[in-house]
């Protein structure tokens, strides 16, 4: 009873718009405010170190001077960024790939999940569990590069778009949520009315999942963007590598050059750093610049995979 | 019934993977037997050429893409309209040419030429039959200028494998000497420990790290980097000379680390007396390379190696850094010995070969006969000097003799084009040593080597006349357990060579025989075994 009382008078501080954790300071507080601040640190350093690094003199950069602090600021490797308008191309090139990525996965998986979701679906198990076979087992390098190459799909876009348009976590999760969220007596009105089951998906069940949509969109645009494999082995033409494979050629090239065998090493140049820091630096601000307005769904995925999952 | 259906469902999913895996490889309806016609005439329908290109990722830093650029038109203006052949450039990811060559290979698309620097890796592919045999009489028919060149370097028995011709090779000039690779130091700093250069003898080398290290110049003068990988301390020095035959083929080798030997024992245990003088960085396991020229250029460690270049970063940074200082170059000083150490000045010699080139087994006749062509084209002297050089006036210029000078590498790639011209030449020659040197030393700093370099390829040159530098062996077979065992090797290497050069002295000798024993049962001595049962087979080189 006593335990009641004290939950119903810590919501009525935040009823009242008060932050309890302002009003009543507690220890733990502090060490979760300074365990959160480290945690925050060890992804904002790096990137001010990059950053730093992108604006400062080759010979310091070398010479490992620069941290935090920029030292002999110049601009010159952003402009020769600017100036040779390969990553610019890369960049436009991977935005188009991420975003019909996105819009054909989040058709695929729409597809997959509203009718699986529905329990008159006869055999939905069965086809559930087939579904989920390719979280668990993958064919393999070889096979893949064969299977592409007998669809023409090699050195070309479209192996970027269509072999991971279909996802089974994605789809797992939606129709998890399509279960939960949309009730059979909603759609059982709808027949009702007459609606078609294109109609209930188009008109009911998608207005009611913005959350979902909007959440699974960004692990599908995400995903796309941050991977780069499939651009090593199935692309081989510069004009259709994404940009962050372009990014991992850099710094594999750099890397490559520091230990070269003697065979082929005798002039070759590495991607001095501060190119290199200012391609990160290039290839990361859009999305940085992005990103606070997309968080919210990204929290949201997040719960409503650890809870429904 | 439930039950049932499961079972029968896993084991159609179970069927249908293992399938799908032996399906892996496509068959091919090339005719590839056809007798190659050795008359060089243009082709009557268009033979598409594919030729590997090492694509190091310069396309992002204002290199031009390596499958279309000025060089490859200028290929195609050139060699392939003449004779109706579509010359294809194929980019071969640098840092993973493996993985490249096993996808092409099991899509039947490998390129018509197969190339690389890596005999190991030949001799593999060869193995696994991505590499056809050819008659070395067509190959000369075809390409009797680039046959010379291979004749010139006095190998051509390295174009066997298994008692069949499968390889040509491009030429490598100065193949014996390593002038290429440079050690710099801080001469300042050995002025001030009282010498008026590095000293040639290992005791007095140690002696003048101690006095730097006691005048309080540098507290870790020999700084240290984590040794990993491929062709790691090298034991030349310290091997007996004349070597042992089977000893030297077996383990005398740059690709795996010769733990267990008697040579790789003295090695490291001077690198152990040279640790517990603090003379090494004692953190030296957790340093990569970066570290090692931050480390030079800050005054932390007394010496940096790296390849000769025109610009070299590491040096433009250290006199910025340091306008007062002054830098040196190690001159190997002739064949020099220390028996204090049981040390020499010997070294690992190279062949004077260049890239190895293969002709896909996928292609057909015509395909091969192409590519012999474009060797043979590729070699005549006015096109490797324009793939090398590129233009007058725009990427080079002629000085007062005539010869060429680079000006710009713009628009040129990697290396001024090697990876085109690799499959000729694996070094741009001028044919003399002193414009060669000429054209590696480091510009745009107060100090010129050209001196220093000439004098170390000069002392090198001395030591292999006098035949204390070795080429390693070569196995004309494939060598299994280096494949399988290398990289664990590596891994087990880095692990226990730590362990010796950070225990104490005086455990050094009991440690060295226990680790040594693992190290063989980790997989060397299946090496040094298929090794010794290859080179018994006359399947390798001798020791000249």
């Amino acid at each position: 009873m006593a335990k009641k009382k004290e939950e119903i008078a810590r919501d009525a501080e935040v009823s009242r718009g008060e932050n309890r954790a302002i009003v009543k300071f507690r220890p733990g507080d502090l060490l979760m405010m300074i365990f959160i601040t480290l945690l925050s640190l060890t992804c904002v350093l790096p990137f001010i170190h990059i950053a730093a690094k992108s604006i400062s003199s080759n010979s310091k950069v070398v010479a490992k001077l620069v941290y935090l602090i920029p030292k002999e600021i110049t601009f010159d490797a952003y402009g020769s960024i600017i100036r040779d308008n390969t990553l610019t191309y890369s960049m436009g090139y991977s935005v188009v790939v991420t975003f019909i990525f996105t819009v054909l996965g989040m058709f695929v998986c729409i597809c997959g999940a509203y009718p699986l979701s529905r329990v008159r679906l006869k055999g939905r198990k069965w086809l559930t569990f087939l579904l989920m076979v390719p979280m668990y087992f993958g064919a393999g390098l070889i096979p893949s590069y064969l299977l592409y190459s007998d669809y023409n799909l090699l050195n070309n876009m479209w192996v970027l778009i269509l072999p991971l348009i279909y996802s089974a976590y994605n789809l797992l999760i939606m129709k998890s949520f399509f279960m939960s969220s949309i009730p059979e007596s909603l759609e059982e009105s709808a027949f009702l009315d007459g609606a078609s089951n294109f109609q209930i998906l188009l008109k009911i069940v998608l207005p009611l999942s913005k959350p979902i949509l909007a959440t699974i969109s960004l692990f599908y645009a995400v995903g796309r963007w941050n991977s780069y494999a499939d651009n090593m082995y199935f692309i081989r033409s510069e004009k259709l590598k994404m940009v962050q494979y372009k990014l991992y050629q850099m710094v594999a090239s750099a890397q490559e050059a520091q230990t070269a065998s003697m065979a082929d090493a005798a002039a070759v140049t590495s991607t001095p750093e501060v190119l290199q820091a200012a391609s990160v630096m290039f290839i990361t601000i859009p999305i940085i610049c992005i990103y606070p307005f997309l968080q919210k769904y990204f929290v949201k995925g997040t719960m409503i995979g650890a809870v429904k999952g | 019934m439930k039950k049932m259906l499961s079972r029968v469902l896993a084991v159609v999913l179970a069927g249908t993977m293992a399938f799908g895996l032996t399906a892996c490889g496509k068959s091919s309806n090339k005719n590839t037997g056809d007798k190659i016609d050795t008359e060089w005439k243009k082709f009557d329908n268009t033979v598409t050429l594919k030729v590997p290109v090492y694509d190091r990722g310069g396309n992002s830093n204002g290199v031009a893409d390596v499958v279309n650029n000025d060089w490859t038109k200028w290929v195609q203006e050139q060699f392939g309209d003449k004779w109706n052949i579509k010359v294809q450039y194929v980019p071969i990811t640098r840092s993973d040419v493996l993985t490249d060559y096993a996808l092409l290979a099991a899509d039947k698309n490998l390129p018509t030429i197969c190339a690389e620097y890596d005999y190991p890796k030949m001799t593999q592919w060869i193995s696994d039959g991505y590499i056809d045999s050819f008659d070395m009489d067509t190959f000369k028919a075809i390409a009797p200028t680039y046959y010379a060149n291979m004749e010139k370097t006095g190998l051509l028995n390295m174009t066997k494998v298994s008692g069949k011709d499968y390889l040509v090779f491009g030429s490598r000039a100065y193949g014996f000497s390593t002038y290429t690779w440079a050690t710099f130091y801080r001469l300042d700093w050995v002025k001030a420990a009282g010498y008026d250069k590095f000293p040639d003898k290992l005791s007095d080398q140690i002696e003048c790290y101690k006095k730097i290290k006691a005048l309080g110049l540098c507290e870790y003068p020999l700084g240290g980097t984590r040794v990993t990988g491929a062709g790691v301390d090298q034991n030349h020095g310290y091997r007996d000379y004349p070597q042992n035959e089977e000893l030297w083929a077996t383990t005398g080798d740059y690709n795996i680390p010769a733990l267990s030997t008697e040579a790789q024992k003295r090695f490291l245990k001077v690198a152990n007396e040279e640790y517990n003088l603090g003379l090494i960085d004692p953190e030296f396991y957790l340093k990569e390379s970066s570290d090692a020229i931050a480390d030079f250029v800050n005054g932390k460690s007394f010496q940096y190696s790296c390849y000769l270049n025109s610009t070299i970063q590491a040096l433009e940074s250290f006199y910025a850094e340091n306008p007062n200082g002054e830098v040196g170059l190690m001159v190997c000083p002739g064949y020099v010995t220390d028996d204090a150490y049981h040390w020499s000045t010997a070294y690992r010699a190279g062949l004077n070969l260049g890239a190895y080139v293969g002709f896909s087994k996928s292609a057909t006749a015509d395909e091969k006969k192409a590519a012999m062509m474009y060797l043979e084209w590729l070699i005549t002297p006015e096109n490797l000097f324009t793939f090398q050089w590129g233009v007058e006036g725009k990427n080079f210029e002629r000085d007062a003799n005539g010869n060429p000078v680079a000006i710009s590498s713009e628009g040129m790639g990697h290396n001024s084009n090697v990876d085109y011209w690799m499959l000729a030449e694996a070094v741009k020659s001028l044919g003399n040593i002193e414009l060669d040197v000429k054209a590696v030393t480091p510009q745009n700093i107060p100090a010129d080597f050209f001196a220093d370099i000439l004098a170390n390829y000069n002392g090198q040159k001395e030591v292999y006349e006098k035949g204390f530098a070795n080429v390693d062996c070569y196995f004309a077979t494939s060598i299994a357990a280096e494949a399988e065992y290398a990289q664990t090797l590596y891994g087990k290497y880095e692990e226990y060579r730590n362990k010796l050069t950070t225990c104490k002295p005086e455990e050094f000798d009991a440690l060295y025989d226990e680790l040594s024993k693992k190290y063989l049962e980790d997989g060397y001595q299946k090496v040094i075994d298929e090794r010794s049962k290859a080179l018994k087979d006359g399947n390798g080189t001798h020791l000249k």
